[in-house]
């Protein structure tokens, strides 16, 4: 299968950010991020839209809203996660639009509804995404609330905690790095993923094309993503993909739609 | 153009075929009614989901009989994913449930040396002694989510291979007057948005 390009957006039920270290800064609405950032163009350029909804409590009707609308002129598949508490809002997610599901903290709080989700809809719409920290030493850890407290672990422990949980896929994002643009810490991320089996999309980071071809080489990663849209700006994202195909990274080769226009014949 | 009738069998998601169509131009109707099937010459069968539960409900809304009727009378039928699988026989996914039969052949599980669905991007390419818009240039690449595939008894039926699992799995047929594609046109971006006006246009999937 090949690998994939990911685009991902912060979305809060009627405004998107951009994100630094987690910390959000509030762009616009639909109209707006299309007349600034050219969302839609940005969009031809992926294999998958990643939507990370930033509220922790879901406006669930806004959310499935502004998810009609935008996968309204988006033809790739659509990822959507944050803040989704029981099968109703995932099944309504399916309804809006949404080819798979992420979970972060349900991870931790209610692992049945990711066994559900997963039972009805399959491990490829099932995806877990950990946010993980670097140290000096190179070790990556995950913060996680648990039963209401705050610890440490390491990801290679919660790697096989999630083990079982029927998953397809896991984001680790790297919370370090988020928003800044100085590359995706691959070296901590594949000691922590080295044991596991599942298979691994990294996030956080991306800054230039060669931060993700760099990535993308690597035989364990099947995707990234990357929602640092000022970096990418343009045809930054189709850069990518010539890159990536200069790397012999076995990548999706898109076409424009207008393209076929001569090659139709009418009956 | 020939408005295309969607046929609304209340499974899955069509949200995301429509749209597509919405985008290149397409004048389309959704269909939940027998009756409604024969004013449209071109049909497109979508589809999510079990292939019993699919089959189930197109015998319980009566388009079944329907859209065989209309396949037989010349009507253009495309079916997606789960759709192209309904036009088969009957599929090892719920044995008791018949097909429609319009395209002889099994639907079957996907190699069991492989994972247990497809699903990414996959390149397909044409059979040697076709040529299709699924293929014209040789190959290209689409979106694939699935864990059965057609196994059509007539191989010159299928004019597009994908390889999965260490084999060529069948990734678009053509037999008469109806098609379809394993893959998921509505999400391979512009080749996939070329696949749906081809058919609308032209009522098949070859040039």
């Amino acid at each position: 299968v090949k690998k994939r390009i990911i685009l991902g957006l912060l979305f809060d039920g009627t405004h998107f950010y951009l994100s630094r270290n987690f910390r959000l800064q509030k762009l616009g609405d639909l109209n707006w991020l299309q007349e600034n950032f050219q969302i839609f163009d940005l969009a031809s350029y992926v294999d998958e839209i990643a939507i990370f909804h930033i509220r922790r409590r879901l406006s669930f009707e806004d959310f499935g809203a502004a998810l009609r609308e935008l996968t309204r002129r988006i033809f790739v598949p659509v990822s959507v996660g944050g803040g989704l508490q029981d099968m109703r809002e995932v099944e309504g997610m399916f309804r809006s639009g949404a080819d798979r599901i992420m979970f972060s903290n349900s991870l931790w709080s209610q692992p049945e509804l990711i066994l559900q989700t997963s039972e009805r809809y399959g491990a490829q719409a099932t995806v877990g995404v950990i946010n993980f920290l670097s140290d000096d030493s190179g070790r990556a850890s995950v913060r996680r609330v648990r039963d209401g407290n705050v610890e440490m672990a390491d990801v290679e422990d919660v790697l096989s905690r999630v083990d079982d949980l029927g998953l397809g896929e896991v984001v680790l994002q790297s919370v370090d790095r988020d928003g800044t643009g100085q590359g995706f810490p691959l070296r901590e991320a594949k000691k922590a993923w080295q044991s596991a089996n599942i298979p691994f999309i990294a996030a956080g980071g991306f800054g230039s094309t060669t931060h993700i071809s760099e990535c993308l080489v690597d035989e364990r990663v099947e995707a990234v993503i990357t929602a640092n849209l000022l970096a990418f700006l343009g045809n930054g994202l189709s850069l990518a993909r010539e890159e990536a195909v200069a790397q012999n990274v076995e990548i999706a080769r898109w076409e424009e739609f207008a393209s076929f226009s001569a090659g139709t014949r009418s009956a | 153009v020939t408005a295309l009738g969607v046929v609304d069998y209340g499974v899955g998601n069509l949200k995301s075929v429509v749209n597509a169509l919405e985008y290149i131009g397409i004048d389309w109707t959704l269909v939940d009614a027998p009756s409604q099937i024969f004013q449209f010459d071109r049909i497109l069968l979508p589809g999510v989901g079990s292939f019993g539960a699919a089959m189930g409900r197109l015998e319980e809304t009566g388009l079944r009989e329907s859209l065989v009727s209309a396949f037989e009378g010349g009507a253009q039928i495309m079916g997606i994913c789960l759709g192209m699988q309904l036009l088969t026989d009957g599929s090892e996914e719920s044995p008791l449930a018949e097909g429609l039969a319009i395209i002889r052949g099994a639907t079957t599980r996907l190699p069991e040396s492989a994972k247990t669905t497809n699903t990414g991007f996959r390149t397909v390419t044409a059979m040697a002694d076709t040529s299709s818009l699924v293929a014209d240039k040789l190959s290209r690449d689409y979106y694939f989510n699935h864990g059965y595939h057609v196994e059509p008894s007539d191989s010159d039926v299928s004019i597009g291979t994908a390889r999965y699992g260490g084999q060529e799995i069948c990734a678009a047929i053509e037999f008469k007057n109806a098609c379809g594609v394993q893959f998921h046109p509505e999400k391979s971006q512009g080749q996939g948005l070329a696949v749906l006006r081809h058919f609308a246009l032209t009522g098949g999937l070859r040039l």
